[in-house]
């Protein structure tokens, strides 16, 4: 329940203040997104599945997101930034996919 | 943040479907992975791991909870400024363009109305400089002689009979995968030097005027890519480009269909897709070129000649394009006279 309320109020302060993103930052700005998305999901469907642990949701979400970020950042220095910004989205859609899945499942039973 | 403690390696998931009792292979078995094996493992290794530890303390739990709302907050900033950046910013890039499209489009219609002034009023001293010279016998020669070397400099507007040839570029490299164009060099486009080579071709089959796209040529009139362009007289034309020509037009068309330019842009058709179409009419319009500042002659080598001022400095444009910057691409053609 907290959680929830947490993510709404931080999409509702981020509208409201709209905080300005250094342009340096902005190319990863997509992936950042994807890599919270699958954290979000992940984290709902360990809930789901009763195994949920704040510890591991908070690290999987900081190092998805750094690990992710530092790959395109890589890529982007290799000039191979497209094709890596492909893979990562890739494989966390993959997941992403997959955890909506069993949310689905669970939720649905179908 | 510490890295979760020392995770047992994850039993590798049992293949499903197709894949069961694959021979074992390092691609296999990440592609499994990855599509088997959505969540976590550190969410089931900490599961395991409650089971036998002690409970963490209430101060714990919290601490753990309230540590997880952050990170969530976090998540819903970052989506809030992805959504930010991708709606609220859109409109913006694309108001941009459309201000400077806008200016474009404006700078246009100025120019072109600046353009049709100019016309007026040089149809407007043809008409005086007539009316004043129609006195006299002399006059009356003088005039005349004044009509036949407009048409041939290119000052003068013109109608008559003539050829209007279309030659326009082929379809851009597609890649067979995606359909899109693959952005390499277009082959089948339409150079400079093509569209000097067809109006030479049409000079020497006896056009006594040209225009592209309703751009008269003048003996000094340039016609050169500039980038993706082609500029004529520094005033860009685009494919498909109309090459008009007046003329005796049996005659032009007989001898320029049989020119060696024509077949070989014949053959551009099949090769490159290109359009080339050579149709005789019977009367065409060409308008007076743009006007080329007025320069006098000199004689090679006359000392002062240099210092010799323009003629009517203030009317005409300090900025004479100089002719040589792509070559004159007109020869001028024997002042015939007709096809007025």
């Amino acid at each position: 329940m907290i959680p929830a309320i947490a993510l709404l109020v931080g999409i509702a302060a981020g509208l409201l203040i709209e905080p300005s993103v250094p342009a340096a930052l902005q190319p990863y700005l997509p992936i950042a997104v994807v890599a919270a998305l699958d954290a979000v999901f992940g984290g709902i469907r360990a809930r789901l599945d009763g195994i949920f642990d704040d510890k591991v949701f908070v690290v999987s979400f900081v190092s998805n997101v750094l690990v992710a970020g530092l790959i395109v950042y890589l890529g982007d220095k290799l000039g191979v930034g497209g094709q890596l910004s492909t893979g990562v989205v890739v494989v966390l859609g993959v997941r992403i996919f997959g955890n909506v899945a069993a949310i689905r499942r669970h939720v649905f039973r179908a | 943040m510490s890295e979760p403690p020392k995770r047992r390696p994850t039993p590798s998931a049992p293949l499903r479907g197709p894949w069961r009792g694959a021979p074992p292979s390092p691609g296999l078995a990440m592609l499994a992975e990855l599509m088997n094996n959505h969540l976590d493992a550190g969410y089931a290794a900490a599961a395991e791991r409650r089971e036998v530890e002690q409970p963490p303390s209430a101060m714990a739990r919290r601490a753990r909870a309230a540590i997880t709302a952050l990170s969530l907050l976090v998540i819903g900033v970052v989506l809030a400024i992805a959504y930010q950046q991708t709606v609220a910013k859109a409109p913006d890039a694309a108001q941009a363009k459309a201000g400077l499209v806008d200016d474009i489009k404006r700078r246009q219609a100025d120019s072109d109305r600046m353009q049709r002034e100019a016309d007026q009023l040089r149809e407007q001293v043809a008409r005086d400089r007539e009316a004043a010279l129609a006195d006299s016998a002399a006059g009356q020669q003088t005039a005349q002689e004044l009509r036949k070397l407009e048409t041939v400099t290119g000052l003068g507007s013109v109608t008559g009979p003539g050829l209007a040839v279309t030659v326009g570029d082929g379809p851009p490299p597609i890649d067979p995968v995606t359909g899109e164009p693959t952005g390499e060099l277009n082959l089948a486009q339409v150079l400079d030097r093509d569209l000097q080579e067809l109006v030479n071709a049409l000079w020497r089959a006896g056009a006594e005027a040209v225009a592209i796209d309703s751009q008269r040529l003048t003996p000094t009139s340039t016609i050169r890519l500039a980038g993706e362009a082609i500029l004529v007289d520094l005033r860009p034309v685009s494919s498909p480009y109309e090459i008009k020509a007046i003329g005796d037009a049996g005659r032009l068309n007989e001898r320029f269909t049989g020119s060696g330019v024509a077949r070989r842009f014949r053959g551009y058709i099949q090769r490159y897709e290109m359009t080339f179409q050579v149709e005789r009419v019977e009367k065409l319009a060409l308008p007076a070129s743009a006007g080329s500042p007025l320069s006098y002659a000199r004689q090679p080598g006359a000392p002062t000649a240099r210092a010799t001022p323009r003629p009517g400095g203030s009317a005409t444009p300090p900025s004479a394009p100089p002719a040589a910057t792509g070559g004159p691409t007109t020869p001028v053609p024997s002042p015939t006279g007709g096809g007025r």
